[in-house]
């Protein structure tokens, strides 16, 4: 039996010109790895075909420790107390080998 | 108007995208193949207003470049104005008014396709005014939307309220280092040494902006059902806009930097265009509180097709009844 730890995973959907600065809510907490995949598809911010910049989306995956969720889920609604059309899910996940998400010391 | 005017394959291929999209076709174009053409035609336009550059009379490229200012900055306060009086909010007033100072590279070279179409002659400076007008609107939406802001509850350290940060945004935009990027090697690599390049990216070039007319017309089709999220008053906008910003164009084109009907005719679709490439990531960041999908359904979906089938055309008119053509 392989032994899993309990972590959140955070998935944000934003404009991809958002980019940057969710890379940088997740270096400010010290979470190693990331990873963005290219979305499409519709919501408050009307339709996102990815024909284009400005009308590309990015799905964002942080995978976060229990004790930083609150941080992190502090700086993210900061971008949308800003104003920023972001989508955000929080689910409960399990990883392997939980050294992998920690920026080294 | 002359229905021979909308026969140029770009004009064609836009419309046959909008069909595609109106019956429901599956045509899908590979992702990514919009963002490719824009950086090649952003490119091709570059080199081809850098050589012109090379061989222009400066007195003449400085006149053109400060009308491409004063025509960058005046009508997106213009636009904010006319938005405020249909009661549209501040802050959507702001981003939509920038769209509408910046200019769309696709509809200036489906102008000049017309021009080629019908043999006629144009000036080379409008070129410069292109990538000379793609940041100045970028500015005055972020001064209009600070202005807005002020009073309201904004956090200090907020990025948005950087203006200095905003600037070096809107300065250093993709689009604008294409351009002016492309402009300068243009402008500098000597005439046998750019004969390399030129089969990519002269001979192909209108090829390359019919296909990428063909995904603007169904991207403009697939903005027709967001009409409704918009409003009328928006809709009109994104027709009339464009009217003023054509006539502004075309007696500053005519009046200002005495060009012919065809220099004209270029000057008045600067300012009759919208941007959709350059200016809508550039107000998801800047002006995050706006509606994305009122800009960019006005610019691409209303705007856009607008001046391709009908503006253009008209702004013919305009220019050649101006200038005596």
């Amino acid at each position: 039996m392989h032994e899993l730890y309990p972590m959140k995973l955070i998935q944000v959907v934003a404009n991809t010109a958002l980019e940057e600065r969710l890379i940088e809510v997740a270096g400010a907490h010290e979470i190693s790895g990331y990873t963005i995949l290219e979305a499409r598809g519709a919501g408050s911010a009307g339709l996102q075909t990815g024909a284009l910049e400005g009308e590309s989306s990015l799905l964002f995956m942080l995978a976060v420790p229990l004790d930083k969720l609150d941080a992190v889920l502090n700086d993210i609604n900061r971008l949308m107390r800003r104003g920023h059309h972001l989508a955000v899910f929080i689910s409960d996940t399990q990883v392997m080998r939980r050294e992998k998400y920690f920026s080294p010391a | 108007m002359n229905i021979d005017n909308l026969l140029i394959p770009a004009v064609m291929f836009f419309a046959l995208g909008f069909f595609a999209q109106a019956i429901k076709s599956d045509l899908k174009l590979p992702s990514d193949l919009a963002k490719v053409l824009s950086i090649y035609l952003l490119i091709g336009i570059g080199l081809k207003g850098g050589i012109a550059l090379g061989q222009a009379d400066m007195a003449a490229a400085t006149q053109a470049v400060l009308a491409a200012l004063a025509l960058g900055f005046l009508l997106p306060i213009l636009a904010y104005v006319v938005l405020l009086a249909g009661r549209i909010d501040k802050l959507n007033a702001a981003a939509i008014a920038a769209h509408y100072g910046s200019v769309s590279a696709g509809t200036f070279l489906t102008a000049i396709a017309f021009l080629d179409a019908q043999q006629i002659q144009y000036e080379s400076y409008p070129v410069i005014m292109l990538a000379i007008m793609e940041s100045p609107a970028i500015i005055v939406g972020l001064l209009l939307a600070r202005f807005s802001r002020s009073g309201a509850a904004m956090e200090e350290d907020a990025r948005e309220n950087h203006m200095a940060e905003l600037l070096r945004d809107a300065l250093t935009n993709g689009s604008v280092i294409l351009l002016l990027g492309a402009m300068l090697i243009g402008a500098l690599v000597p005439p046998p040494s750019m004969e390399t390049i030129k089969p990519f990216f002269s001979l192909m070039f209108m090829g390359a902006l019919s296909l990428f007319l063909l995904e603007m017309g169904m991207e403009a089709g697939k903005r027709i059902g967001e009409f409704r999220r918009v409003g009328l008053f928006l809709v009109a906008f994104g027709v009339f806009m464009p009217l003023i910003g054509g006539v502004a164009g075309a007696v500053i084109g005519h009046y200002w930097l005495g060009f012919g009907a065809g220099g004209t005719l270029l000057v008045s679709v600067l300012g009759a265009s919208a941007s959709y490439i350059a200016v809508p990531p550039a107000m998801r960041l800047a002006i995050p509180e706006a509606n994305p999908s009122y800009y960019l359904t006005l610019s691409l979906g209303v705007t856009f097709p607008f001046n391709v089938l009908i503006g253009i055309p008209l702004y013919h008119q305009l220019s050649a009844w101006l200038t005596g053509a």
